[in-house]
């Protein structure tokens, strides 16, 4: 796998968890290209387009660019498959959904230390409403895939009128 | 004001229930601290020098008065009987136990209360101004758009991991009551012909210790405009703010270091890509939001009138009352600055004293002002002589809001792990000197601001007279600034000359006050002489 990193190159079995709240020991995903954060600009969005798989790294849980990398490469129009690796939490896989990518990759090590039950029921534990979201990924568990807090007060508000011709 | 709904309600519980989870997760080990930091930061918990530190939004500075009982309640329950209001429009709770924090986070949820993003490298609590709603020289009441950024910016999956924190304020009159230009973004709402909200937006401001003025980005951008436009901007500075030193990694350093004209042309590249249907349903909302701050609005009342009190009476309603935009009314603020007081700290028994004054006097409602006081924003006239009765009895009458000692203060190295001094006992010694000279010579019309670092959290920079307290060889040491403003002439104070004593503080502020006078023509304010006749005059007179 080409990789504009030069510490993730070497994965092998790992933990998969997606969108949709599978979670399964897996092999890393097929990827055309590891990209780091640093990096991004000197690939270029543009040439990340027509790549199917992208993985993108996160190199500390305080480090977010990733999750603007993410949202970046989706308002552009990547269609293919985001997937996020590294250094990242439990609690953060629902930013890493609701900003664009589809699934974590998760080494042994990082899975043991929060324990699996941790990553497995991290879907389960967030707050799943947003007020306002942007596109999420096909697939995402229903919990967080309901329309935004927005959409759904208006919704609501909208069935409360009455017919147009009572008006 | 804006009252919950079920989906508001159950947000702040699920937040609620999520905290205590990761509470429980840090506790039994499965988190470490570093993991824990941000997660804790992202709802105001802070690890301080004896305690850890909660720190409770208070959206846009307002409060009813059922929510500051319970904010009342917090303090006696679960601190040390306290609360300290800060210049942000936060209450802060310094001794608070870890296994305690979700029970408060529970509680305040029963009131529709929260401490979601008042710290972490996220987008924090919205602030505006404290006389929001009432201000006679308000064209747009600024708290719809404060609430709409509210709701936007809560939980927003993009922006919790930051480079650096990220405040922002949002104003609506021709005075700039909440130091809107020292935030990363500072919002100026107007009316644009047709009567619909448009925002002025400045960037890029800030204090700490690179103090930045905010830079105007964009004049006017309508409301259906706004949160596409600040989710660019927020995204090209989550990419391109520096990450390798903290001090730098504030927005006001990037723009600085790419240029106002990169920033805007990477900002116009992050638009084009955006989907703005995902934002249409933003006006919608904030028309659902102002309905309600409409609604909460009072009607003008005929035959109220001010009744002939105390002189002590009127010398309090000229200094703390403020003309209310609608016939019969009052603003009043009350001064958490009495003499020998710490800045912004109020008592849980005086916060319940207020709930119930603003219940009986201000419709129920509270504001929480930048410069750490409380206002009640709607007494009646009539009202106002009895209001002032009870706020004696209370010690809570103090005449001096706007005044120098009503003082600006940090926590300081009190409390703060980040202070290299103290900032509480050099205030508190200020505040009853200048006290004791405003009474004896008359109001002293002046910003006087202390921050016990440099990281600035007391606006040090912002007043006409600031004062940084610096850990220099092994003792605290105070340097002056001079000239710094906060309004809408928002300008950073210049450093005066090498520090002094913490027993030196009140007379050379004291001196400084002198030459002020002596050099003061007419009614000019501090900042007129200052810009005039410049530092020199003052540097003589202290280092004489």
């Amino acid at each position: 796998m080409p990789n504009a990193s030069s510490n993730v190159a070497a994965l092998d079995l790992g933990w998969l968890l997606q969108s949709s709240g599978a979670f399964s020991h897996a092999a890393v995903p097929t990827l055309d290209l590891l990209v780091e954060p640093e990096a991004a600009d000197t690939l270029g969005l543009n040439n990340l387009l027509a790549l199917k798989g992208v993985g993108l790294v996160f190199k500390s849980p305080h480090d977010g660019r990733s999750f603007s990398l993410a949202r970046q490469l989706r308002n552009a129009g990547f269609s293919g498959q985001l997937v996020g690796l590294g250094r990242l939490m439990p609690d953060q896989a629902r930013h890493a959904f609701q900003s664009g990518l589809d699934a974590l990759w998760l080494e042994d090590q990082l899975v043991q230390r929060h324990g699996a039950d941790a990553w497995q029921n991290a879907l389960n534990v967030v707050v799943a409403d947003l007020y306002s979201q942007q596109r999420l990924p096909l697939g995402l568990t229903e919990r967080l895939a309901l329309p935004d807090i927005w959409q759904r007060r208006q919704n609501a508000a909208a069935k409360t009128l009455p017919p147009k011709h009572c008006l | 004001m804006y009252a919950y709904d079920h989906y508001d309600q159950t947000f702040v519980e699920q937040r609620a229930a999520e905290f205590r989870e990761q509470i429980d997760r840090r506790l039994s080990g499965a988190l470490s601290e570093d993991e824990f930091k941000p997660l804790r930061l992202q709802n105001g918990l802070y690890l301080q020098l004896h305690a850890y530190m909660l720190r409770v939004a208070i959206p846009y500075g307002v409060l009813n008065s059922k929510q500051l009982r319970m904010l009342g309640n917090l303090a006696d329950r679960y601190d040390k009987g306290y609360g300290h209001f800060t210049t942000r429009q936060n209450i802060q709770y310094n001794w608070t136990k870890l296994s305690d924090v979700a029970d408060m986070i529970d509680a305040l949820a029963s009131v529709q209360m929260h401490a979601i993003q008042t710290s972490g490298n996220c987008i924090r609590n919205v602030t505006t101004d404290a006389y929001a709603g009432v201000a006679g020289d308000e064209w747009l009441d600024p708290r719809p758009s404060a609430e709409l950024l509210r709701q936007w910016s809560s939980l927003h999956p993009e922006f919790a991991f930051l480079p650096r924190k990220f405040k922002i304020a949002v104003l609506g009159a021709a005075q700039d009551r909440a130091a809107m230009k020292f935030h990363d973004i500072g919002l100026w709402a107007k009316l644009d012909a047709g009567g619909q909200p448009t925002y002025d937006i400045w960037v890029g401001g800030g204090q700490g210790r690179t103090p930045r003025v905010a830079r105007l980005y964009q004049e006017a951008v309508p409301l259906a405009d706004l949160l596409p436009t600040l989710d660019a901007m927020l995204r090209v500075y989550n990419l391109a703010g520096r990450r390798d030193n903290k001090y730098k990694a504030r927005i006001k350093i990037l723009i600085d270091e790419m240029g106002i004209e990169a920033y805007r042309e990477a900002v116009d590249e992050e638009l084009a890509r955006i989907d703005r249907s995902v934002f249409a349903t933003a006006v919608t909302e904030y028309q659902r939001i102002a309905a309600q701050f409409e609604t909460a609005q009072r009607p003008a009342l005929q035959g109220q009138a001010i009744a002939q009190e105390s002189p002590a009476f009127h010398a309090w309603l000229q200094q703390n009352g403020m003309a209310h935009k609608i016939d019969g009314y009052a603003a009043v603020s009350i001064s958490l600055k009495t003499k020998g007081a710490i800045p912004g700290d109020a008592s849980g028994a005086q916060m319940r004293a207020v709930a119930d004054l603003a219940e009986r006097y201000s419709a129920g409602e509270i504001r929480v002002s930048h410069r750490q006081n409380l206002v009640l924003p709607w007494v009646k006239l009539n009202d106002l002589g009895a209001l002032y009765a009870a706020l004696v009895e209370q010690d809570l009458a103090e005449a001096n809001i706007g005044l120098a000692s009503d003082i600006i203060a940090c926590p300081g190295l009190d409390y703060c792990a980040l202070a290299t001094a103290r900032s509480i006992p050099v205030a508190q010694a200020l505040s009853a000197r200048l006290r004791e000279r405003e009474q004896r010579d008359g109001p002293i019309d002046l910003s006087l601001n202390i921050s016990g670092c440099i990281n600035a959290c007391g606006h040090h920079h912002a007043a006409n007279i600031g004062i940084l307290g610096l850990n220099r060889t092994e003792s605290e040491t105070y340097q002056i600034s001079l000239g710094g403003r906060a309004d809408d002439k928002a300008k950073v104070g210049e450093i005066l000359g090498p520090g002094f004593s913490q027993e030196q503080v009140p007379d050379v502020i004291e001196t400084l006050l002198d030459t002020w006078q002596a050099h003061r023509r007419d009614n000019e304010d501090f900042s007129q002489t200052f810009e005039r006749v410049g530092k020199q005059p003052f540097k003589e007179a202290v280092y004489a």
